[in-house]
């Protein structure tokens, strides 16, 4: 990676983060490094590694932390969030990075197809009349392919 | 020795006055306590400042003016002289009774006596611009200018447009201390929350280990001051025209990091008053690694010099919390109140004998004493008061003429003659003889504790306690070699943890000395050897003693001895 | 015991730190009671290890000594140890201390310390009789009356008849007492970190696991170390930082300020007893303690690696060791890597009588647990001394009892004209 300089940061971030859920507490980090020690993401892929993203967003690293997928990777297994010794809610914190990444326009492309999916359908994975048939078959009741109220919750982009 | 006589007074009147070497506020405190108990106090202070710098504490001036000008003014007590601008030019005298040769700025000399010393003088914070290689300029700033600038009422931390960025850097060209960082960090957390800065901050170690630094720290995180902790590597500094870049290497990110603050404020370094060394030299007492007044020997734990009377409290020792200070303070005056309180000392244990007739007033003793307990006066005068009855005087008199109460040289003799002949005759044994001289401050402490433990010393090994190993004469060594002692060694305390400084060096050296004799006299030089332990080690002792069983068994019979026997 | 009219001085704690606030009192002349509550004196502090190597890093053992061999020859001293106290009562300016003391079983007036009764219990094994962890300290044995046979179902008594002093009389029974005292000193210390409390260690799932205590005591009774499981000196160990202390979570938002230095010295101790092992630290900053500790540090720096940052998970590894998860800085991944042994640094956490002190006392707790004095209770005759105020090493523990044994004689007038 190439070197930072704190001019292409942006100091209002962390104070926009600080006023979310999730993001409360994320300054009491004194980077004991046991977050990053405890995740089951950072020991299969180095990208991922919740400390990292924790300093970026202090720094105010906008668009680094917003902007790379590695806020995806996380599982929101808690297994940091639980150890944490500065009660950091870390796994929360990645939502709330998340939520921010999507409203900012970042969401990869994957996320962005699931979004479509939900807010076309209601669900993640389609109904069609195929799944119904069989369900039919082995006596289940039918369901609705398509789900108006979960529309409802997306407002129009 | 018939006609040997004590030469110690029985009571020793002592000075109730306290000389105590500010500045500072613990000094101050000092004068304070020992005044409201009626004793005499001579405050000084090489400096023209009696109150010192609250900063050494970490402390904020109004926690510690209330100390110093209190007193200060209290001074209409006669009891109580303050000397600024004062300095120590000769010392002598003993504990009890010390003279002391002060001189002030007009070069005006005046001898005081005095029954204690209390050291209380404050380490003084060095500006770190030099150690980086770079000026004090508008936008370097020392901590010192930054508290200062922070109290005042000008306010240059407020820009108009952006917030100020200001880079703190403490530590790396030297060790920082909970005292600096907690000053430092009180003022990243008011130019964060008043001054809305954006503040980063530098360090190698946060230093904790102080009462409410844990909470401190994490107050200023919250506050929004940012922490970069370095272990690998330090900060770059470039400064040009007026332009100021810091480069590191952020670890958690494994990236460069460049910033360009406004301000960058270099945390001081503690450090000894540059008179430390030669008063020391003044005093007798020796220094610490770091210029401090307190030797780093354990037996100068926790307030003490290795000179009697003389008391080195708080600051003195090193950068300390106020807290601590006044702490000390309190147990050394306990101490001197033991000490001289009640006007005289009567605790003369005619624990040094001397023999008038055998002196040769050769000033060896004088010369040897690591207490500093011995005047001259056509023959030596030995002080009570400061004597730790460890007898290197006694080994080095040419003459003999000194002994140390319950280890006078015969007695050691017969003691070396009863482990080697004696006993060996009532048993009728035969086999190997070793004889250990035993520092009573190490080996024989470490000798219970492996016997506490269980560990049985072997029969053929005797151990003779001797107070310090600084004790043990050459002429020891040769009369347990000629008694037939197949082979003899010496415990004493480990390099820098001897009682009386340097015992354990002296009997190094002899022993040295008598290996180059065995030598000559066809003795193998294995038969002789100096072994150091911590008191705490009886494994250490089970160690030495069975590698040395093990080494004398292999060389077999001194050939001395079989002289012996025939 | 004789009721004495005039300054009667009680010691709650018979540590390092109320062992010499009494002998200070006692040279000023003031008579103190100490009560211990364990069968021993010394507190904690007699079971750190000396930690020299070919010489003294200034780890303090040999000040406990000092002090233990101080109170073993001074006869004013008067010591109760199995004893605690169970009510406090101001009765105009003195107060009124009830107590309950267990059975001293031997009596310290006779013993002599020979241990015949210790060689000849068949009950050693199971601990019915105790060696004290220092000679220094009398009686050097105790017998634990709820492991001994004879106490618990009236069977032999082979060592009181053994020893050659009768001093052990085994039908000792509960007791209950009070004294009137002018003041009261307080110095039960502190309690060493329960790993327990945070689950990731799994402390009592790996059999070679231990705490910074356990390696203290180990080293000073054996002199080294060896694995629970099978007897094997480690090769590789690690030691974990500021276990307990400085986590916010648990409430203690303090720094233990002792663990580096013992940490870093014990391993100074490891390396030279054996230079081929691997010690690994994990820790978050290092805090400078005692004298001359920035010399040790470098020196722990060229012999141990130092990794930054605290361990994740703990897991079994083969062959008994312990597989540490932790973040590796060079990978930027964590990674799993296994030691033959961990020691837990435990930090030094509050008293558990601070709140009862407290309440009976009318005492602050401070944010940590640990008692504060104001300046009113001094005035008062209550002081306290040593760790039971907040952590401390021991060199620092003994200038704060100096402290408090100066507070408590002027509080009497016996310093001040
Ligand atoms: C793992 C570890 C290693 C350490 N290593 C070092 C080191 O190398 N060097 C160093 O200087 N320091 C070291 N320390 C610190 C050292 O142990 C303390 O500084 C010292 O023991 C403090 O002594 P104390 O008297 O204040 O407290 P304690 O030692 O805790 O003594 C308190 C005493 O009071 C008794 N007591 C408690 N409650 C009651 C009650 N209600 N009634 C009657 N009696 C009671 C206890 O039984 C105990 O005997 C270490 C600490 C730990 C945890
Ligand atoms: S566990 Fe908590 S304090 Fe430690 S590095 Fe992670 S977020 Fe920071
Ligand atoms: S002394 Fe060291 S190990 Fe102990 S709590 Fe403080 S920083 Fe952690």
């Amino acid at each position: 990676m190439s070197d930072l300089n704190l001019k292409s940061a942006d100091a209002t971030f962390i104070h926009e983060l600080t006023e979310q859920p999730g993001g409360e507490k994320v300054r009491a980090c004194f980077t004991c490094k046991t977050c990053s020690a405890s995740c089951p993401i950072t020991a299969v892929n180095e990208t991922f590694n919740p400390l990292r993203i924790i300093r970026l967003a202090l720094y105010g690293f906008r668009d680094q932390v917003l902007g790379s997928d590695f806020i995806w990777l996380c599982s929101s297994c808690y297994s940091c969030q639980e150890r944490c010794p500065q009660g950091v809610c870390i796994a929360d914190f990645m939502t709330l990075l998340k939520n921010m990444a999507v409203k900012a326009g970042y969401a990869p492309t994957g996320i962005r197809a699931q979004k479509n999916l939900v807010t076309k359908d209601g669900r993640i994975y389609p109904l069609d009349d195929f799944d119904n048939k069989k369900r039919k078959k082995i006596g289940l009741p039918q369901l609705p392919t398509t789900c108006e109220v979960v529309k409802r919750l997306f407002p129009e982009e | 020795m018939d006609k040997i006589k004590n030469s110690t007074p029985k009571d020793i009147p002592v000075s109730r006055r306290v000389l105590i070497l500010g500045p500072g506020a613990v000094s101050v405190f000092a004068a304070r306590e020992l005044t409201k108990m009626g004793y005499e106090v001579i405050l000084i202070s090489p400096s023209k400042n009696m109150a010192g710098n609250p900063r050494v504490y970490g402390a904020e001036k109004s926690e510690t003016t209330a100390v110093a000008p209190a007193l200060i003014e209290e001074n209409g007590d006669d009891r109580l002289r303050i000397l600024p601008s004062t300095e120590i030019l000769e010392f002598g005298g003993y504990p009890g009774n010390f003279k002391i040769k002060i001189q002030d700025k007009e070069n005006r000399d005046e001898i005081v006596e005095a029954g204690a010393i209390i050291l209380a003088n404050e380490p003084f914070l060095k500006t770190g611009f030099d150690n980086w290689g770079i000026k004090e300029s508008e936008t370097v700033r020392s901590l010192l200018w930054l508290e200062s600038a922070l109290s005042s009422s000008e306010d240059c931390f407020i820009s108009q447009d952006l917030p100020l960025k200001t880079v703190f850097i403490c530590g790396f060209k030297h060790h920082s201390t909970p005292f600096s960082q907690q000053r430092a960090i009180k003022a990243a957390v008011k130019l964060a929350k008043e001054k809305k800065n954006e503040v980063l901050f530098i360090t190698e170690h946060f230093k904790v280990a102080h009462l409410g630094m844990e909470r401190l720290t994490r107050i200023a995180r919250e506050a929004g001051v940012l922490f970069v902790k370095l272990s690998e590597t330090i900060p770059e500094i470039k400064n040009k025209d007026n332009k100021t870049t810091v480069i590191y290497h952020d670890e958690t990110l494994d990236q460069k990091i460049k910033v360009e603050p406004d301000y960058l404020v270099l945390e001081e370094a503690y450090e000894a008053p540059d008179g430390n060394t030669l008063l020391a030299k003044r005093l007798g007492v020796n220094l610490d690694t770091n210029g401090f007044l307190q030797g780093d020997n354990i037996h100068n734990q926790p307030i003490y010099t290795n000179r009697n009377g003389i008391w080195a409290i708080g600051p003195a020792k090193g950068p300390v919390s106020l807290e601590e200070g006044f702490e000390e303070t309190k147990a050394a005056v306990l101490d001197i109140h033991g000490l001289v309180g009640q006007g005289d000392w009567v605790e003369a244990k005619g624990r040094v004998i001397f023999d008038e007739r055998r002196c040769g007033e050769c000033l060896t003793c004088y010369r040897l004493c690591p207490h500093s307990a011995i005047s001259f006066e056509a023959r030596p005068i030995f002080h009570e008061s400061a004597c730790r009855a460890c007898g290197i005087c006694a080994a080095g008199c040419p003459g003999d003429a000194i002994q140390i109460a319950h280890f006078i040289d015969d007695e050691i003799d017969t003691q070396i003659e009863d482990a080697i002949i004696t006993e060996c005759e009532q048993k009728k044994e035969s086999g190997f003889r070793v004889i250990v001289f035993c520092c009573e401050n190490s080996a024989v402490e470490a000798a219970r504790i492996a016997a506490f433990k269980g560990f049985k010393l072997p029969r053929e090994i005797k151990l003779i306690t001797v107070p310090c190993a600084g004790r043990v004469d050459l002429s020891y060594l040769l009369k347990a070699f000629e008694s037939g002692a197949d082979g003899v060694a010496v415990f004493g305390c480990h390099h820098e943890s001897c009682k009386s400084v340097m015992g354990n060096t002296l009997a190094k050296k002899r022993v040295e000395l008598i290996k180059g004799a065995l030598e000559e006299a066809g003795l193998e030089k294995e038969r002789l050897f100096f072994g150091s332990m911590a008191p705490g080690m009886g494994f250490e002792f089970e160690k030495i003693v069975t590698e040395m069983e093990n080494t004398i068994r292999a060389l077999g019979q001194s050939p001395l001895q079989k002289t012996a026997d025939r | 015991m004789v009721d004495k009219k005039t300054d009667f001085i009680l010691i709650v704690g018979g540590g390092i730190a109320g062992l010499t606030t009494s002998r200070e009192l006692n040279s000023t002349g003031i008579t103190a009671l100490v009560i211990e509550k364990s069968p021993f004196i010394g507190g904690h502090a007699v079971n750190i290890t000396c930690k020299a190597t070919d010489r003294c890093i200034k780890c303090n053992d040999c000040l406990v000594e000092g002090i233990l061999r101080d109170i073993s020859v001074n006869e004013g001293l008067c010591i109760r140890t199995r004893t605690t106290l169970t009510d406090v009562e101001k009765i105009g300016n003195r107060f009124c201390a009830s107590f309950s003391s267990d059975p001293q079983l031997i009596d310290p007036g006779k013993c002599t310390n020979c241990g015949l009764c210790y060689e000849k219990c068949p009950g050693v094994e199971r601990g019915a009789i105790i060696r004290a962890p220092s000679p220094n300290i009398h009686p050097s044995y105790a017998i634990d009356p709820f492991k001994c046979d004879h106490c618990r179902d009236k069977k032999n008594r082979i060592c009181q008849a053994v020893c050659p002093e009768h001093a052990i009389e085994l039908d000792g029974e509960k007791e209950s007492w009070s004294k009137e005292v002018d003041g009261i000193v307080l110095a039960t210390g502190y309690e060493p970190f329960d790993p327990e409390e945070i689950a990731r260690y799994k402390y009592s799932g790996f059999s070679n696991m231990i705490t910074g205590m356990d390696l203290e005591k180990t080293l000073r009774s054996e002199g080294s170390i060896v694995r629970t499981s099978d007897g094997v000196q480690p090769e590789k160990m690690a030691f974990v930082q500021c276990v307990g202390s400085r986590d916010s979570r648990l409430g203690h938002e303090f720094c233990s300020r002792v663990c580096c230095g013992y940490a870093l010295r014990m391993g100074l101790r490891l390396v030279y007893d054996n230079p081929e092992i691997d010690i690994t630290v994990f820790y978050m900053d290092i805090q400078n303690f005692g004298k001359d500790f920035d010399r040790y540090f470098q020196e722990a720096r060229d012999h141990m690696r130092f990794l930054r940052g605290l361990p994740g998970d703990f897991y079994q590894g083969d062959n008994d060791s312990i597989s540490v998860n932790y973040y590796n800085e060079d990978s930027g991944r964590t990674i799993s890597e296994d030691f033959d042994m961990v020691v837990l640094s435990v930090g030094l956490m509050p008293g558990s009588s601070n709140n009862f002190f407290a309440e009976t006392l009318g005492l602050n707790v401070n944010e940590d647990g640990f008692l504060e004095i104001k300046e009113k209770m001094r005035d008062k005759g209550i002081v306290v001394a040593g760790t039971t105020e907040g952590p401390m090493d021991v060199s620092e523990s003994i200038s704060h009892a100096k402290r408090a044994a100066f507070d408590m004689s002027k509080f009497l007038g016996m310093v001040s004209k």
